[in-house]
């Protein structure tokens, strides 16, 4: 999912820095004081879930939690994957700093979608409903995520079914994790702190 | 609920043993053997092999594509160095990933021109009693278990270790500390 410095061409780097720079911008705007430490955590939490991988077939896969960022995050999702990103980058080389931005808005972008798109299930009263809200940002959000992906290459010469099938292929797995485990970290918090569901405008 | 709770560690806990390792990105390591040939091993961190990946190789002075192939199941690909010139090999696996790496001429110099090499040690060969080729290919076998200890070596350090990986906490943290405090500053 992290795509390697050198391989896309400079104008897809420069609309990808671009765009997660006014997600980030849009993150940060929004952000409210007592929301800090969700993001800081949630940050960590994609951090970490990122570096564990299984390998699969010709690469490998890991979970990405992008789903999960978005609906509790919104628009912070941008500067929590940002940060989250930018340390892969320089401590394991994972990705590049040239490819930041385009690697950034890839994750991000689903992220926020998803945050949308399911928060009024997920903050509902209903268990089911918030188990079926979190099942699919979950799926959805690692689902876009490889689309994002497979178009970035597509646009650097590679072809775009070919990506996308290769993508869709290493990504059914994690979706089917993520959307296990997405629901499962909703409900928790959704007993111990339900106010962070609460939607509360970010 | 504690049953979810449960089930959540568990995963992860699964995850992390079932053959799991911590990954992001491909290295490739590239060395001269005895007999002259460049051998790449391309992995993903974490030692996964990258398999049917693609390799190119450049002429590093004028960027020239000298020639390309692919990894084999063990991430391998080995070569006849095409042209006596620093090469550049570049391998990519799917979905973006990409990794460098570079052979210097003088690594593979003396295959090309051996009689060269015999002129400009004639004292060392005729010392010992054995011939300049036959001295650099019995240094080349002793130093083949290097280059592996080396491969491994470089396949642990391209792993994030558990210190890494907590730093990289730490500094999330500190990044949104940072945040928050300007935040505070702004309203008071």
């Amino acid at each position: 999912m992290h795509i390697s410095e050198g391989v896309l061409s400079a104008p897809v780097l420069a609309t990808g820095a671009l765009l997660t720079a006014s997600g980030t911008y849009m993150g940060l705007r929004r952000l409210k004081e007592k929301d800090i430490p969700t993001v800081g955590v949630l940050s960590s939490a994609f951090f970490v879930a990122s570096l564990i991988h299984v390998p699969l077939g010709p690469t490998s896969v890991h979970l990405i939690l992008n789903g999960l960022n978005g609906i509790i995050l919104r628009w912070a999702s941008f500067p929590s994957l940002l940060v989250a990103l930018f340390l892969q980058a320089i401590l394991f080389q994972f990705g590049g700093i040239t490819t930041l931005g385009v690697n950034t808005f890839n994750m991000a972008f689903p992220a926020v979608l998803v945050g949308f798109l399911f928060r009024g299930l997920v903050s509902s009263q209903s268990r089911i409903l918030v188990i079926v809200g979190g099942a699919l940002a979950g799926a959805l959000a690692v689902g876009l995520a490889g689309i994002c992906v497979a178009v970035s290459l597509a646009l650097a010469g590679q072809g775009f079914l070919q990506v996308a099938k290769l993508v869709l292929i290493a990504h059914v797995p994690v979706m089917i994790i993520e959307a296990i485990i997405t629901p499962i970290v909703l409900l928790f918090i959704r007993r111990v702190n339900p106010s962070i569901l609460g939607g509360s405008e970010r | 609920m504690k049953g979810l709770i449960f089930l959540a560690v568990s995963v992860l806990i699964f995850l992390f043993l079932s053959g799991v390792c911590l990954a992001h990105k491909i290295t490739t390591f590239a060395y001269v053997d005895e007999n002259g040939m460049i051998n790449t091993e391309t992995y993903f961190s974490g030692g996964a092999k990258a398999k049917g990946a693609k390799v190119m190789v450049y002429d590093n002075s004028t960027g020239k594509l000298l020639l390309q192939g692919k990894t084999d199941n063990k991430g391998r690909f080995n070569f006849k160095p095409p042209a006596l010139t620093d090469l550049r090999i570049v391998v990519e696996a799917e979905l973006g990933h990409r990794a460098v790496a570079f052979v210097k001429k003088n690594d593979f110099e003396r295959f090309f021109n051996q009689k060269a090499e015999t002129k400009a040690k004639p004292a060392l060969a005729s010392s010992v009693g054995i011939s300049e080729k036959e001295f650099s290919q019995i240094l080349d076998k002793k130093i083949k278990p290097l280059y592996d200890m080396m491969l491994k070596m470089e396949e642990s350090l391209s792993k994030p270790s558990l210190t890494e990986i907590i730093g990289g906490i730490g500094y999330i943290f500190g990044v949104f500390g940072i945040v928050a405090m300007i935040l505070a500053r702004r309203k008071s």
